[in-house]
């Protein structure tokens, strides 16, 4: 998936105590292997930065200098043991480099695994509302792209940071054992650096902020611009949009440019500090070796060599530190999701809600969210095998009433009850189990038909599903899919139509022989037979059920023992359909309402 | 493939300077570059050595010289190809938009847009990033690789061959490890992908999930996902955490090299110790272009494969254009006719429409009524032509559609779809958004017979209020009359609208039929109907089964008739009658 920026990311520290102790506890688990990794590190680099020196020992023992001995030996003899050592040293750096890397990139894997599936496993918990809130999409990109950051900081971010760390600070101290004269003639071009990446540093943050956001700007233009290609088309706007799309392209172009010249000027500045700090070790040291001093020429190559290893590991710093705040900032949003409060959770010692009879009461409920109440003192009282239909305008309360039902929400007074047990007081898991419940949005998960349909009781038999899928007039198109019950469902049920979609989500309801059903009815129109199978399917689903249904059909109002009406959170009429429509009340008005015009215009 | 790289590469023709500048300045900084080993073997062996302070000066300045010319032009090559690399991928992006929005409805129905959307983002990287690295970096590594040996052989032929002997082991370990890597690699993405959608289901399914207590089985199937991720990336891992050192175990095998055998040179008396130490110099800076050898070889790959994607797209053709003699028409007066009609969906195996024939007189109301998929819509959208009819023709005022320019016959049909797209602007940029200029004025009177206004008008900031993401969203009620004055805005004479009922409640129903029956009135109108009183104003209804007219006649003929409509209207549409007679 294509990463358009978060603004979050746009501005951000590179430190963050309170997330970095948080990011660094989710090492615990794994804490010897780490230890073990650091340990690595450090042995990488000290055999690293003994490569130099060796060969500055080489040149000493090939020019005869008084230093040029080893283990006592001299001239080529010495040579050979030198040569022994170095590829010695050589194959341990390797394979302590390969375990370091496979260690270090090992944990973070297994980080960013925990970070996901704990991510994932209290998602399962937080509320639907949460989820409706923060938008699909967003959280995804929590999972997806704010891990892999973490991801990216545990795999080369730290690496990296610590082995160049630790690479300065042995070139430090070497330079300085060798000789401290020298070591501050080579470091005399420091400020300069420090002084340049400060100032560069302030520049980029700016220059690479325009260069995010003019991105996102293109790639958000495009996104909009290829879902609605249709409506630009039939309305004849593309001239203007291309116009639109060259102004914000160029927009870009000119960011990338301006940052092009950035970080041009880094690099070769770089590069030339070094050669400076080079030539003035050259020069000065050169005339140590010349003078009295006690300073070989094996010497001045090892330091040379350091210097040009010296300034590597200050352009991977700002590398981290690009990293590092980048994953502050993912932290940051990653706990956010950890962090929210789970808003139905079972009570200690909630029980197991026995096998239902279906005797449902609403007890002066009262609900809201974000302190608005929408439900005000609704009571209810519904006998087993009841069927209630919830008839009202968009916000009256219907889908609140069903929602409380299924335990979605917990009310904020008040009580609902069934067979007397108090909704909090039982298992979520026990009382869902025993709740069928359809929504509008006939949800389908990618997977086969089966899988679908056993969605509900995963160890129900085929018999059973076939039972289920025949009762609510499924099993004929089922069987003419191609692979019948094998045949594979895909995103969002696409390859079904909207009247199969609905009765595979009857039969997955009924599977569990639920003996609540909860129902919101689907408004999309379905051809003639469809209609005519679903309505079948409905009254099979409902036989014998205590059932809640927000119903959009005629016929199922007419069939539901009675019809609650609904206005602005509270129940306003009940009754069955010609008991309401003789009180000439609101149920009357809502239906009557939309065939006014159509009245009238008979009358013309 | 060389086609492709060939085509890729003509990206570069507008800025063929520029880019010899960039090679030019990259040969100098190189020569630069590689004048400093030379210098310090200069400072050791003729100062050092030969106890000659002033040659150690003048070669700690001439190292600062030549650094300084290196600096120079590595600036300008850096910024050169950086710069290149940013105009070409702006070029790629803005041409595949231009040429997308020419592509006609029959393309967009058979691609993703998230497909359509990587084209724009990641191929385009691919390519902007193979100008950045490997354009540069192919040139740099072979003619650094030429220049060094060169030097080399001519310092010490037979060091030099010991020494160059590990290059075409290095380079050949590192495009191994490169092509076994990428399947790697892509196995991780393809699974980073199914991780996804497991996820993506739970998120969009959500309410179904804990609506059947499948929160522990969806965590299993999700930690099982995660579990494979981890799986693959721990076999990538392993793979590269043991040839990143390998390479470099290979590369500082010549050091080892120079190490000894140069060694007993020095001490022999055939060679300097300031050779030895250029040697060293040399073979360090050459380890690093070759080791990336692999990487370079990939990015080719990963560009090439992007050109193909981005090529397919430029280079298909838009199946709908304007005739070489198309003319441009002014205000239509509206008829509409069908003649013989057939129709087939490309690369369908059945025909969606057969020999329809139909008329509508200026200002007439067209019903359609059928099954989903019985061929309304195709119907409906051979007028503007977002497709071309297979046999037979459609005419406007009696000119076939496909002999009118395209931008004049959609200026003509306005069309409301089923799911009405709004672009994240102001509403008044919604609605304007067919006309250019259009006047405060006509906005609102679009707005006023869409029933639009008023809930407009109620909002903070009116018609300029922006919709979307980071603004307000609208309900689907509202949405749906904003694209209705949207379709009115230009006053079209032909309007055709797509009126299935999306779920709104019963009061936004009637206030859309009532901005429908505004729409309708005075032009030529198109309707796929599901309301009966849509139905039953309209002058004909067309009733469609599998691509042909079954009936057409009006409301009370068809009824009469007890044929396929008088069913339908039985088992659906009676409903939304019986209220009728109940309040009479």
């Amino acid at each position: 998936m294509q990463r358009i920026a978060d603004p979050d990311d746009l501005l951000g520290k590179a430190y963050d105590r309170r997330i970095a102790t948080r990011l660094i506890g989710q090492v615990r688990p794994y804490r010897g292997q780490a230890y073990i990794a650091l340990f690595l590190v450090v042995l990488t680099t000290g055999l690293e930065l003994s490569i130099p020196y060796l060969f500055g020992l080489a040149v000493d023992i090939v020019s005869g200098e008084a230093r040029g001995s080893l283990f006592g030996l001299t001239g080529s003899r010495a040579l050979n043991w030198l040569a022994v050592l170095f590829v010695a040293i050589l194959v341990l750096r390797f394979i302590s480099r390969n375990r370091e890397l496979y260690l270090m990139s090992s944990i973070g894997q297994k980080i960013v695994l925990d970070l996901r599936a704990a991510m994932f496993r209290h998602i399962q918990r937080v509320g639907v509302r949460y989820i409706d809130k923060r938008g699909v999409g967003s959280i995804m990109s929590r999972l997806q792209n704010d891990v892999s950051v973490i991801d990216q900081l545990f795999a080369d971010g730290l690496v990296e940071i610590l082995s160049q760390f630790a690479i300065l600070i042995g070139i430090i101290i070497l330079m300085w054992i060798t000789n401290p004269q020298l070591a501050l003639v080579a470091f005399a071009v420091l400020p300069f650096m420090v002084v340049l990446m400060v100032f560069w540093r302030r520049r980029a943050v700016v220059t690479y902020r325009q260069t995010r956001l003019t991105i996102a700007r293109v790639n958000g233009f495009l996104a909009e611009n290829i879902a609605g290609v249709r409506v630009i088309q039939s309305f004849t706007r593309e001239p203007r949009n291309r116009t639109q799309f060259h102004l914000i392209n160029d927009d870009n172009l000119e960011a990338n440019l301006g940052a092009a010249r950035l970080s041009s000027i880094l690099f070769p500045f770089v590069t030339f500090i070094e050669a400076l700090a080079t030539a003035l070790v050259l020069y000065f040291g050169g005339r140590m070796v010349l003078g009295a001093d006690a300073f070989t020429v094996g010497e001045l190559v090892t330091f040379v060599a350091y210097i040009g290893r010296f300034y590597e590991p200050i352009n991977h710093l700002s590398q981290g530190y690009n990293t590092m705040q980048a994953a502050m900032a993912a932290g940051e949003r990653i706990y956010t999701i950890l962090d929210t409060e789970v808003e139905i959770e079972d009570k200690p010692g909630a029980l197991d809600l026995p096998r239902v009879i279906g005797r449902v009461e609403f007890d002066h409920v009262r609900f809201g969210y974000d302190d608005i109440e929408v439900i005000h003192d609704v009571s209810l009282d519904v006998s087993p095998g009841e069927s209630i239909a919830f008839v009202g305008e968009t916000g009256a309360g219907k889908t609140s009433m069903i929602s409380l039902l299924a335990r979605f929400y917990d009310v904020s007074s008040g009580a609902i009850r069934i067979d007397g047990y108090d909704l909090r007081d039982v298992t979520q898991r026990s009382l869902r189990s025993q709740l069928g419940v359809v929504l509008q949005d006939t949800f389908l998960f990618a997977g086969t038909i089966r899988e679908n349909i056993r969605f509900a009781r995963p160890d129900a038999t085929d018999a059973e599903m076939i039972a289920a899928a025949t009762a609510v007039g499924a099993h004929e198109f089922v069987m003419q899919l191609p692979g019948g019950y094998d045949a594979e469902v895909h995103e969002r049920g696409a390859t079904l139509s909207v009247g199969q979609r609905q009765l595979l989500s009857f039969a997955r309801a009924l599977i569990a022989d639920p003996r609540i059903i909860v129902l919101d009815e689907a408004t999309s129109s379905v051809d003639t037979e469809t209609e005519l199978v679903i309505q079948a399917a409905l009254r099979r689903l409902l036989a014998g059920r205590t059932s809640f249904i927000i119903a959009h059909r005629l016929s199922t109002i007419r069939e539901a023992s009675r019809v609650v009406v609904m206005d602005q959170g509270r129940i306003v009429e009940v009754g069955s359909h010609e008991h309401l429509l003789d009180q000439r009340g609101l149920y009357f008005n809502l239906y009557t309402m939309q065939f006014r015009a159509t009245q009238r215009d008979a009358a013309d | 493939m060389v086609n492709i790289i060939l085509r890729i590469l003509g990206f570069l023709r507008p800025y063929r300077w520029q880019l010899v500048v960039a090679y030019v300045s990259l040969f100098l900084a190189l020569a630069a570059q590689l004048s400093i080993p030379k210098l310090i073997q200069y400072v050791i062996d003729d100062g050092i050595a030969p106890n000659q302070t002033d040659v150690v000066t003048i070669g700690a300045l001439l190292i600062v010289g030549a650094t300084a010319v290196q600096a120079a032009f590595t600036y300008i090559r850096s910024y050169l190809f950086q710069a290149l690399a940013e105009r070409v991928a702006t070029n790629v992006r803005a041409s595949l938009y231009e040429h997308m929005l020419t592509l006609s409805f029959s393309f967009f129905d058979t691609s993703q847009s998230g497909q359509l959307m990587s084209r724009a983002t990641e191929d385009v990287n691919s390519i902007r990033r193979f100008m950045m690295f490997s354009l540069r970096m192919a040139i740099y590594s072979v003619s650094m690789l030429a220049v060094i040996s060169v030097i080399l052989f001519r310092e010490h032929a037979r060091l030099a061959l010991l020494s160059l002997l590990v290059m075409p082991i290095l380079a050949f370990t590192a495009i191994y490890f490169a092509a076994r890597v990428r399947p790697m690699f892509s196995r991780v993405q393809q699974q980073f992908g199914e991780m996804s959608s497991v996820l993506q289901e739970n998120l969009a399914g959500a309410r179904v999930v804990r609506v059947f207590a499948r929160e522990d089985d969806e965590t299993t199937k999700f930690e099982r996902s995660l579990q494979t991720l981890y799986d693959r990336q721990i076999a990538t891992i392993r793979y590269y955490s043991f040839f990143f050192p390998f390479m470099q175990l290979i590369s500082s095998a010549s050091l080892a090299f120079i190490l000894w055998y140069g060694g007993r040179q020095v001490l022999n008396g055939t060679m300097t110790v300031g050779t030895l130490v250029a040697f060293n110099i040399y073979l360090t800076m050459l380890a690093m272009p070759i080791r990336q050898l692999g990487w370079i070889m990939n990015s080719v790959a990963r560009a090439i494969a992007s050109g193909e994607r981005i090529f397919e797209i430029i280079d298909s053709r838009p199946a709908i254009r304007d005739a070489p003699e198309a003319r441009a028409i002014e205000r239509a007066r509206g008829e509409v006719r069908f003649e013989s009609v057939g129709f087939t969906y490309p690369h369908a195996p059945t025909p969606a429409l057969v020999d329809v024939n139909a008329a509508a007189r200026p200002g007439e109301v067209v019903a359609i009524i059928g099954m989903t998929g019985s061929g309304k819509s195709s119907l409906v959208s051979l007028i503007p032509r977002f497709y071309d009819v297979t046999s037979g023709r459609v005419t406007l005022d009696g000119v076939d559609v496909r002999e009118i320019t395209l931008s004049s016959l959609r200026a003509n049909v306005g069309v409301v779809m089923q799911e009405s797209f709004l672009f994240s602007t102001t509403i008044r940029d919604n609605i304007a958004f067919g006309v250019p200029h259009a006047t405060s004025e006509q906005i609102e009177r679009a707005a006023r017979i869409a029933r639009a206004h008023e809930f407009i008008e109620a909002m903070p900031s009116g018609y300029d209020t922006t919709l979307g993401e980071r603004g307000v969203s609208l309900s689907g009620g509202q949405r749906q009359r904003v694209a209705i004055a949207r379709a009115l805005c230009s006053d079209p004479r032909v309007l055709i609208l797509d009126d299935a009922t999306s779920s709104v409640d019963t009061e936004t129903e009637y206030e859309i039929q009532q901005a429908l029956k505004g729409a309708m009135q005075g032009r030529t109108t198109f309707v796929i109907a599901q309301r009966v009183s849509t139905l039953k104003e309209a002058s004909q209804i067309l009733v469609m089964e599998h691509g042909c007219i079954v009936e057409r006649g009006t409301h009370l003929e068809l009824i009469r008739r007890s044929g396929v409509y008088a069913r339908l209207y039985e088992l659906q549409l009676k409903d939304q009658e019986e209220f009728v007679q109940v309040a009479d």
